[in-house]
């Protein structure tokens, strides 16, 4: 069951990429981005179990990986470092409403953001180095992300259903 | 050991999904020659699993990114289909407008080799070739334009016919295909004299009085002889087809394609002042 769920997480993040470059491009023409997979990984960090949650949000690291074709394993250990981050947050503060979890989702998104952009610079050589510029838009992509967050909770609700966190605690 | 493994199972499974995907990325970021040789295996290792990832996904996005492209082609398709067939009727009508400037200007070359006939230009608006009654059209001018009964009205290939009944801003022409119709003509060629009759139809009409000795042959235009006191001379009525000489009698017969196709005329030239009006000719006389 827990294998059923985390394939179906999987291709809704699928879905959710797909989805964030579609509107990226049809609202604007790629004038800004969105990183609809991220509040999966929130959600996992807020329901689902360590192990399975773990694995799940691999899993859609390795799909925005894919998806975002750069050198593979960034995303997908942000994403598990995501889901460690809104595990902790959510056994330290009590954080289950809508509002809740647009506001981790979007501070998930920012910090992934800025992480990437750190690892990124660090294994760049410096005339191939991402500008420091790229955090307006990490920003606005953690915004707009956060303000989307809902509906992909509402998705994901209706979607897998509301599962009660196996385990209390980070790990 | 194994219990310590067991009981740090779930921990070690949540370390191993934050340091290799770690691992990967650096084994990846290295610049080719900076690579190690377990940056090498890492690669070697994750590189099927990285193309296989990268054929699915990029597939499947591929595929919903098709999908959502395609939200909203039906209604553009109607729209396009709309403004087909709206370009169509526009196309229809400008090459209408292009055919009645074609025809408006051969009518105007026409009343330029005739300016002393003052022609007044003239738009068919109706017909009446009822095989019971007289073959008609109705014309948008009349009195009130200076028409006057017994006027020849041609077309920019030829005779029409004439005026027929004038109203104050109406008039019927009798056309040359009716069977009252009569116009003195000439064969262009030999100046042979005779007579074109209509019969009633919009089809041929007939080529009366050539005497038998005179030179007719198929194909021969005619033109009007300005002897009826109608036709000013020299506007072309028609061609003779089908020539026929019996072996007696004073005359020869024939058939007349017109030079107007009465059934697609649309503008027409009424000569006000042709060189010949004579209301009291035979021709006027009837009906």
């Amino acid at each position: 069951m827990a294998a059923f769920r985390a394939l179906l997480v999987v291709l809704l993040s699928l879905v959710l990429v797909a989805l964030g470059a579609s509107l990226s491009h049809l609202v604007a023409g790629g004038a800004f981005s969105l990183a609809l997979a991220v509040p999966v990984v929130v959600w996992l960090g807020m329901d689902a179990g360590l192990v399975e949650g773990a694995v799940a949000a691999a899993a859609v690291g390795v799909v925005t990986d894919a998806a975002a074709g750069g050198p593979m394993g960034l995303l997908t250990f942000l994403s598990v470092m995501a889901f460690l981050g809104t595990r902790a947050a959510s056994s330290a503060i009590d954080a289950r409403g809508v509002l809740a979890f647009a506001v981790l989702s979007g501070a998930a998104t920012l910090l992934m953001g800025i992480g990437a952009l750190l690892l990124t610079r660090y294994v760049s050589p410096p005339e191939a180095a991402p500008r420091w510029g790229l955090m307006g838009r990490v920003a606005g992509e953690a915004l707009l992300t956060a303000v989307l967050a809902p509906a992909v909770g509402w998705m994901l609700k209706r979607v897998l259903g509301a599962a009660p966190r196996e385990q209390p605690g980070v790990l | 050991m194994l219990a310590l493994l067991k009981r740090y199972r779930e921990l070690l499974v949540v370390a191993a999904l934050v340091v290799v995907p770690l691992g990967v990325f650096f084994a990846h970021a290295r610049q080719p020659s900076d690579r190690t040789a377990l940056d090498r295996l890492v690669l070697a290792a994750t590189s099927p699993v990285e193309k296989a990832m990268d054929w699915a996904v990029t597939g499947t996005l591929t595929g919903l990114e098709r999908w959502t492209a395609l939200r909203g082609v039906r209604e553009r398709a109607e729209h396009l289909s709309r403004e087909v067939n709206r370009l169509r009727s526009e196309n229809e009508s400008l090459r209408q407008l292009r055919a009645e400037n074609e025809r408006l200007e051969a009518l105007l070359a026409f009343a330029r080799t005739r300016p002393e006939s003052r022609p007044v230009g003239a738009r068919v608006v109706g017909t009446r070739m009822d095989p019971k009654g007289l073959q008609l059209v109705t014309l948008d001018r009349g009195s009130e334009d200076g028409l006057k009964r017994m006027m020849p009205v041609v077309a920019a290939n030829g005779v029409v016919g004439r005026v027929h009944t004038v109203s104050g801003r109406s008039a019927d022409v009798l056309l040359l295909t009716d069977r009252n119709s009569s116009i003195a003509v000439r064969v262009d060629r030999s100046r042979a004299r005779a007579n074109v009759r209509g019969q009633g139809g919009p089809g041929p009409a007939r080529l009366d009085y050539v005497l038998r000795s005179d030179d007719v042959i198929e194909g021969d235009v005619l033109v009007t002889s300005g002897t009826d006191g109608v036709f000013p001379r020299g506007l072309p009525v028609g061609t003779a087809t089908r020539v026929r000489r019996a072996g007696y009698g004073l005359y020869q017969g024939a058939d007349v394609l017109p030079a107007v196709d009465v059934n697609r005329i649309e503008e027409v030239l009424v000569l006000v002042s042709s060189e010949a009006q004579p209301v009291s000719s035979p021709a006027a006389r009837a009906p």
